[in-house]
C-alpha cells in the first residue's frame, strides 16, 4: 500500500451474518493503518466506508460488522504514517 | 425482360412457399424476461442543515430497501462519522422528494428502511435533522424492483 492509498477487496455476503476483518501482518512490521469495511463506491480506494479502526496487525479481527446479502469491500488505507516505501499489507475478510 | 419476368415469379413462389411452411409451424412465445432486483448507489455531500434525494423508476411491485451505508469526514479521508442522520422514501414533487415513510440511521450495512410500492416513479431522501457540525460525504445503496 502506497503513501496515502488504500488496498481494498471486494466480496460477496451470500446471507446475513456478520463479517470479520482481520489485519494480520503488515511489513514493516506493526505499522499502524486504517482497516475498514463498506460498499464499493467512488470514495476510499474505491470503497464508502461504514466502519473503520486505526490498528495494528495481531491475531483477532480488529473490525466486525453485521451484514445483508451483497456486495461488500474492505481493506486498508494510509492514515498518514506511511514512510516513503510504503507497507505490505496481509489481512482477511471472513463473511457468511 | 421475359427471362427476367420467369425469374421473379419464381423467386415470389419461393417465398410464399417459405411463408407457408412458416406458418405451419408452432406459434412463436414471446421469451419470459425475469428481472431481478436493481441496486443503485446514491451518493454525495451534506451540508450542516441540507439534504439530498435521488429518483429512480420501480417497475414491479415490490421492496425498496434502503441502506445508509457510508456518512465520512470530507476532510478526512476515511474518517467514518457516527453521526444521525434522516432518510427517507417518497415520491418526487418539483425539485424535491416527498417523504412518506422516514426514519433516522446511523451508518450501517443493513437496511433499516424497507417499503413496499407499487410500480411508479420514488426518490430516497437524505438529510440533516440537526446533528451535522460539518459537511459529510455519504453513500446510500438503494435495491428495488
Amino acid at each position: 500500500m502506497a503513501p496515502g492509498g488504500a488496498a481494498m477487496r471486494l466480496f460477496q455476503a451470500s446471507a446475513t451474518g456478520t463479517v470479520n476483518v482481520t489485519l494480520t501482518v503488515t511489513d514493516p512490521p506493526s505499522t499502524l493503518v486504517g482497516l475498514g469495511i463498506g460498499i464499493p463506491g467512488n470514495n476510499t480506494g474505491q470503497c464508502d466506508l461504514t466502519k473503520t479502526v486505526q490498528t495494528r496487525p495481531g491475531a483477532a479481527a480488529q473490525l466486525s460488522a453485521g451484514v445483508e446479502a451483497g456486495y461488500y469491500c474492505a481493506g486498508t488505507f494510509d492514515v498518514g504514517g506511511l514512510g516513503t516505501r510504503g507497507v505490505l499489507v496481509t489481512y482477511t475478510v471472513a463473511h457468511p | 425482360m421475359r427471362r427476367v419476368r420467369k425469374l421473379a415469379a419464381v423467386a415470389l413462389a419461393l417465398t410464399l412457399a417459405a411463408c407457408g411452411g412458416s406458418s405451419e409451424n408452432t406459434a412463436a412465445t414471446a421469451p419470459t424476461v425475469t428481472a431481478g432486483p436493481t441496486s443503485a448507489l446514491f451518493e454525495g455531500k451534506i451540508d450542516v442543515g441540507g439534504s439530498a434525494f435521488y429518483s429512480f423508476t420501480v417497475m414491479t411491485t415490490g421492496d425498496i430497501d434502503v441502506m445508509l451505508a457510508s456518512v465520512t469526514s470530507t476532510t478526512s479521508p476515511g474518517s467514518e462519522s457516527n453521526v444521525v442522520l434522516a432518510i427517507g422514501v417518497g415520491q418526487p414533487a418539483a425539485t424535491d422528494c416527498t417523504v412518506t415513510t422516514s426514519l433516522l440511521a446511523r451508518a450501517a450495512l443493513q437496511s433499516p428502511l424497507v417499503s413496499n410500492v407499487t410500480p411508479g416513479i420514488y426518490c430516497v431522501r437524505v438529510y440533516d435533522v440537526g446533528n451535522l457540525r460539518s459537511t459529510v460525504n455519504f453513500a446510500i445503496r438503494i435495491v428495488h424492483t
